[in-house]
């Protein structure tokens, strides 16, 4: 199936990417246990 | 190839995703938090006494004599029904003695506990074991995300560095969407008293041997130990060993302000050291720090055991029968509850009936 293809806005991309390192950067600051702790047996 | 995005509309819809996901507690905050006590029955029942801790604030309403906070090492350290049963005959009333807990330790939880605690209902005097070296790192307690929510400390945590704002933000967007399903789905299962009370007492671990090893019922009557001993007199008591290492200035922080939410509530407090597996042969009880320097609380007292004099009757072989792994099962617990129970009645008559602590 052919998706719609539209070059994305620059801008949005770079929101986007800017999001993306801030998620990225704030999991490196998370209590490493709580993560594993959250994956191993405590998920959702 | 396949783009990763494929039109600004994507673009949009992504954006708002992950933006709306690391806003989530703000966004909760300004919407308004679930009741309090939903942050507690959102504590997954597998992580130990969170239930018992909502039902111990938010629904029991009589002030308590004694009340205990911390980890885990205390659910296994300390009976609770042997000292209210003491207490109450030295009284000559009845007595309540209660218990908040979470696995894991940390300050910043301990605070917690004892503040949601003090919000709600009277302790005549609050017990609390300090962190051993089980408490790795420097960063919020492994379930911050379940228990801190935006905007609920704001004075509390204003003081803290950036780094530590910064981690406890990031256990906020963990625990958000959970935070969230507390909103529509609240758990129901705490209504299960059995179950509450069974999950309180970490019952399970009771009779387990020595990391997994077959339990073997050991002796648990306390060599006879004296009542000043089981005291601390200050920094360079040789009962002692306050130069292990410190805490970071994260759980440093919290220590203060436990300190300060003693003195604002008025309430005697007090230190309580269980020892731990690998204390084994020791003639001091090891610290991580002058507690009492630590807290603000100059006279606060700690209450401890050295390992060597707990199990002066006990052949070596043998004291890895108390435990099941850092923790007592239940010949440790029982063994030591009865050894410390003369100083904590001593301690209740002192500070309830006698002097203040601070």
């Amino acid at each position: 199936m052919a998706l719609p293809s539209s070059k994305p806005n620059p801008v949005l991309v770079g929101v986007l990417f800017a999001l993306c390192f801030a998620a990225i950067t704030l999991t490196l600051f998370i209590t490493p246990e709580s993560l594993s702790v959250n994956l191993v047996y405590q998920a959702f | 190839m396949f783009p990763a995005i494929w039109s600004n509309r994507h673009a949009v819809a992504l954006i708002l995703v992950i933006a709306t996901l690391l806003t989530l507690p703000m966004l909760m905050s300004l919407v308004g938090l679930p009741p309090r006590d939903r942050v507690y029955s959102g504590i997954r029942v597998e992580t130990g006494t969170g239930p018992l801790d909502e039902r111990e604030i938010f629904e029991e309403k009589d002030p308590v004599d004694i009340l205990f906070v911390g980890s885990s090492l205390i659910v296994r350290g300390v009976d609770l029904d042997y000292i209210q049963q003491q207490l109450s005959s030295r009284l000559g009333r009845p007595v309540k003695i209660a218990r908040l807990s979470l696995k894991w330790q940390g300050l910043d939880m301990q605070y917690m506990l004892m503040r949601d605690f003090l919000e709600h209902r009277k302790a005549r005097l609050v017990i609390m074991d300090m962190p051993t070296l089980a408490l790795i790192g420097d960063s919020p307690h492994i379930q911050a995300y379940r228990w801190m929510r935006w905007g609920e400390f704001p004075r509390s945590t204003a003081d803290l560095s950036f780094r530590s704002r910064v981690a406890i933000y990031g256990a906020q967007v963990l625990g958000a969407p959970r935070q969230l399903v507390n909103y529509i789905r609240p758990n129901r299962q705490i209504r299960d008293q059995n179950l509450v009370a069974k999950l309180g007492s970490q019952s399970e671990y009771g009779t387990v041997g020595y990391f997994g090893g077959p339990f073997v019922p050991e002796p648990r009557t306390p060599p006879a130990i004296p009542l000043e001993s089981m005291f601390s007199h200050g920094a360079s008591d040789s009962n002692f060993d306050f130069s292990g290492q410190p805490l970071g200035p994260y759980h440093q922080y919290w220590a203060r302000s436990i300190g300060d939410l003693a003195k604002q509530y008025n309430v005697p407090f007090a230190m309580i050291h269980i020892p731990e597996d690998t204390e084994k042969g020791m003639t001091q009880v090891p610290e991580r720090m002058y507690w009492p320097a630590v807290v603000g609380l100059p006279a606060a007292p700690i209450l401890a055991i050295p390992s060597a004099t707990l199990f002066r009757d006990t052949s070596p072989t043998e004291i890895n029968n108390y435990y099941y792994d850092q923790h007592f099962n239940d010949n440790g617990k029982e063994l030591f509850t009865r050894a410390i129970t003369p100083a904590l009645l001593d301690l209740y008559t002192k500070e309830v009936h006698g002097a203040p602590v601070q």
